[in-house]
């Protein structure tokens, strides 16, 4: 019984050690070596503040968000898009540095672009998935048809 | 041991660990993957087979009641409560979607555990 913990602790030490060494590897970004040194802000009243739980939560729905439109701009070509990711990107130094309610206002205006593009856009997009379904769909007839 | 005692271990140890991760300023996606995999393991060897459901909600429970913490009770929360529109909406969705999937990896890791174990004492036997 003493081994069976002893092993099961081993694993997971292994699983720790192994998550927490990849962790500077995943995290590293051009931003936070210009950032602070330390997770301390000082904000303009000269007041240190924690980083904080919601400030890393909306920096992570904005760098997701940057993603999904990037994903996004592969499909359709659309301006407002760019204009979407650099309030987004503004979004995410907010949260970054504290500014919650900045953060928040930059992310609101970025959702409110993507509504635009989406409103848009919403009927070419279906006809783009459908097209892709389509062809992926003779592509496998293709092969079904050639090996069988 | 009684089930509902070892869910509210598993409530009480992941709150823990999510305020260790929050003292230790760590990303909120490492530190619930790292959290629901401790509070998995936990689980799966306690109860043995069958253990993922009660790691499912163990860890959904933690985490919302940890996010609701987070959200009520500190001045970033409330700043980001107070804040009307759209994004509110949004935030929570992608909150949801993220806590599940920490329950899903925690689930794995009790049923990864709970094997171990086992087959383990079937060596002994």
């Amino acid at each position: 019984m003493i081994k069976n913990k002893i092993g099961i602790g081993a694993i997971f030490a292994a699983l720790l050690l192994v998550s927490i060494a990849f962790v500077p590897a995943v995290s590293a970004q051009p931003e936070i070596a210009s950032a602070d040194e330390s997770d301390m802000i000082v904000d303009i009243n000269g007041q240190v503040t924690p980083k904080s739980v919601v400030g890393e939560l909306g920096e992570n729905i904005c760098d997701g968000l940057i993603a999904a439109l990037w994903t996004l701009d592969e499909v359709i070509n659309d301006d407002r898009i760019g204009q979407a990711q650099d309030l987004l990107s503004k979004g995410a130094n907010a949260f970054r540095n504290n500014n919650i309610s900045r953060g928040m206002d930059y992310l609101d205006l970025a959702l409110s672009t993507i509504w635009d593009i989406l409103y848009d856009w919403g009927s070419q997009i279906a006809s783009w998935l459908y097209n892709e379904l389509v062809d992926l769909l003779n592509e496998a007839e293709d092969f079904i048809n050639q090996y069988s | 041991m009684n089930t509902g005692n070892l869910l509210f271990i598993g409530i009480m140890v992941g709150l823990v660990i999510f305020g260790f991760f929050d003292f230790l300023g760590f990303d909120p996606t490492y530190g619930g993957i790292i959290g629901a995999v401790i509070i998995g393991a936990l689980i799966g060897t306690t109860i043995g087979k069958g253990s993922e459901k009660y790691a499912f909600f163990s860890i959904f429970a933690y985490n919302l009641i940890a996010w609701i913490l987070t959200f009520l009770f500190t001045s970033d929360g409330k700043l980001m409560l107070q804040y009307g529109g759209i994004a509110i909406p949004v935030v929570i969705g992608v909150l949801l979607i993220m806590v599940f999937f920490y329950s899903i990896i925690g689930s794995f890791g009790a049923f990864v555990a709970s094997n171990l174990n086992r087959n383990k004492q079937d060596e002994e036997l």
